[in-house]
């Protein structure tokens, strides 16, 4: 049994790296095709192995495409030039990609260790909190919008939020789409296809890269991102709807870390604590917290301490493999991009976007699709971060939470 | 040709208001996926459900409405067929006596709650569906 769990994990970080470099694809749109799967694989701790492995595979290699693709022109308004693309304009997308995986690596090991020794009060501190769900949701947003500061652009946040907000409640709430694939073409359209249109129309160039190992940021910051990222990250696991940029912001702001190598840090510590605590989650609280849990919940309908012990080992191994994978692509792919034509590499993916979203969710998921990049691009345009359009989850958690949700489908008919 | 900060932000703006309104419009006339009745929840309580199930119950009340129950053999749902829906039926020649118990009964409306129990309230004519034994 043993030698077969190596393998499905290894066939699982394969698919995992592959998913992580595709932008916009993500584990949740291939589950329904592996839980219909589940007959011909004689054990089911394989399936699970498997997808696990799928998981922590792609959050580690999700951040090179998110770093080296979709890159504005150098020149554009400072602000809304994500942190990660302001370091290869700079020339260091390798470090960026390189503090990616130092933080996302010891906030996996620090949250196995939590999950391991304190997993036993989650379910009460997800108890205690949940009444509280819809208010802390509340509390996320106006941070959101207040974190823009300036008046005019408060008010700009506050209508993405309640634009994407919409489309969430119509997409996610309605026929229109398959709702097991209802997030691809809203996710792609918010912040890929947009951010990509963004890079095309500004006709980016990226500088040679630097490959070295230098990390211009602190031990200090560094840490110190890394244990709010893992605090955030865990909460992030267990409260649905707040999404990890929102939660990396703002732990940003809480740290007063303010400079974008830290924010990476943070933003990959929350990745992988959430990842760690949302594939746990059926023991941890009882409930599933990411589509991947859902899967494993149909796969194996009762977990226990053991089959939990299976799960953070095959974690553990995921990581040991494709840590160096994903150095290893950060190293070579910037090598690649000074050969091509950027512009055309953004177009390439973005018609690939368009034909999977088409082929996966037919002309009503490309509707969505066009709806979700209009919002998107609108962000950019001006000038507030693209992370507002999270409220495509949180408006909808908030109707849930509250209990408006009858009277809202009735108004609207749906 | 660059075009300019201010026409890609109206250009934007509109493709996200007109793709919002193409979206409403669809899902008003898009049919909601049948759902078994086991897999009907209160989470989805406002929303317009199809399911089917066996006729197992029918109270006729006073008032004239028709009280069903259809099963799929798991769980349960309340059908109220209220007296101006009956009246409706009756005019286009269907009447209490055309469901029998076994029955299997099409139904689409709007999940709710009652006292605690989830009914599902039919609105149009077409739909609840007698498919037959």
């Amino acid at each position: 049994m043993l030698l077969e769990i190596f393998l499905f994990s290894l066939f699982g970080i394969i698919l995992g790296v592959i998913l992580g470099l595709l932008p916009g694809l993500h584990l949740n749109n291939l589950l329904p095709l592996f839980a219909s799967l589940t007959f011909l694989i004689p054990n089911p701790y394989y399936l699970v192995v498997f997808i696990i492995s799928i998981a922590i595979a792609q959050v580690f290699t999700s951040f090179i495409p998110s770093i080296y693709l979709g890159a504005p022109d150098g020149d554009s308004n400072s602000l809304s030039v994500l942190p990660g693309h302001r370091l290869l304009l700079e020339g260091r997308g390798y470090e960026a990609i390189r503090l990616t995986v130092i933080g996302g690596l010891i906030a996996l090991i620090i949250s196995i260790i939590v999950v391991l020794f304190f997993g036993n009060y989650f379910a009460s501190l997800y108890n205690i909190t949940r009444p509280y769900i819809p208010y802390a949701l509340i509390v996320v947003i106006l941070f959101m919008m207040f974190s823009e500061r300036q008046f005019k652009k408060i008010i700009l946040a506050g209508v993405i939020i309640l634009l994407s907000g919409i489309l969430g409640v119509l997409v996610l709430n309605s026929s229109i789409i398959p709702q097991q694939n209802a997030l691809f073409p809203t996710f792609a359209g918010l912040f890929a296809i947009s951010t990509l249109i963004t890079s095309i129309t500004e006709k980016a160039k990226i500088p040679k890269q630097q490959i070295d190992s230098t990390l211009n940021a602190s031990k200090w910051s560094i840490s110190k991102s890394i244990a709010l990222g893992v605090i955030a990250g865990i909460l992030v696991g267990l409260l649905p709807a707040v999404g990890v940029s929102q939660a990396a912001t703002f732990m940003q702001y809480l740290g007063r870390l303010g400079e974008g190598r830290t924010f990476l840090v943070t933003l990959s510590s929350i990745n992988t604590a959430n990842e760690v605590v949302s594939l746990n989650s059926l023991y941890l609280i009882s409930n599933p917290r990411s589509g991947a849990s859902v899967a494993i919940e149909r796969i194996l309908p009762e977990i226990n301490f053991y089959d939990v012990l299976l799960f953070l080992g095959v974690i553990f191994f995921t990581s040991g493999i494709v840590v160096p994978i994903t150095l290893y692509l950060g190293r070579t792919i910037p090598q690649l991009l000074v050969k091509i034509n950027y512009t055309f590499l953004s177009l390439t993916v973005m018609v690939f976007l368009t034909l999977m979203i088409t082929i996966m969710t037919g002309v009503y998921g490309l509707l969505v699709g066009v709806t979700a990049t209009g919002i998107g691009l609108l962000s950019a345009y001006l000038g507030v971060r693209r992370s507002n359009c999270m409220g495509i989850l949180l408006l909808p958690s908030i109707f849930f939470f509250t209990g408006l949700n009858p009277l809202v489908f009735t108004l609207l008919n749906i | 040709m660059k075009l300019s900060k201010n026409f890609l932000t109206v250009l934007s703006l509109f493709t996200s208001i007109a793709g919002l309104v193409l979206i409403y419009i669809a899902s008003l006339n898009i049919e909601p996926q049948k759902t078994a009745i086991s897999d009907i929840t209160s989470d989805m309580e406002g929303r317009r459900v199809i399911t089917t199930g066996y006729l197992i119950e029918k109270r006729k009340h006073e008032d004239g409405h028709l009280f069903l129950t259809i099963s799929d053999n798991k769980t349960k749902m309340q059908v109220p067929l209220f007296s101006d829906f009956m009246s409706s039926l009756n005019q286009i020649g269907i009447t209490t006596d055309d469901f029998h118990l076994n029955d299997k009964i099409s139904v689409r409306g709007t999940l709710e709650n009652y006292k605690g129990r989830l009914q599902i309230v039919p609105k149009n004519l077409n739909d609840v569906k007698i498919l037959g034994e």
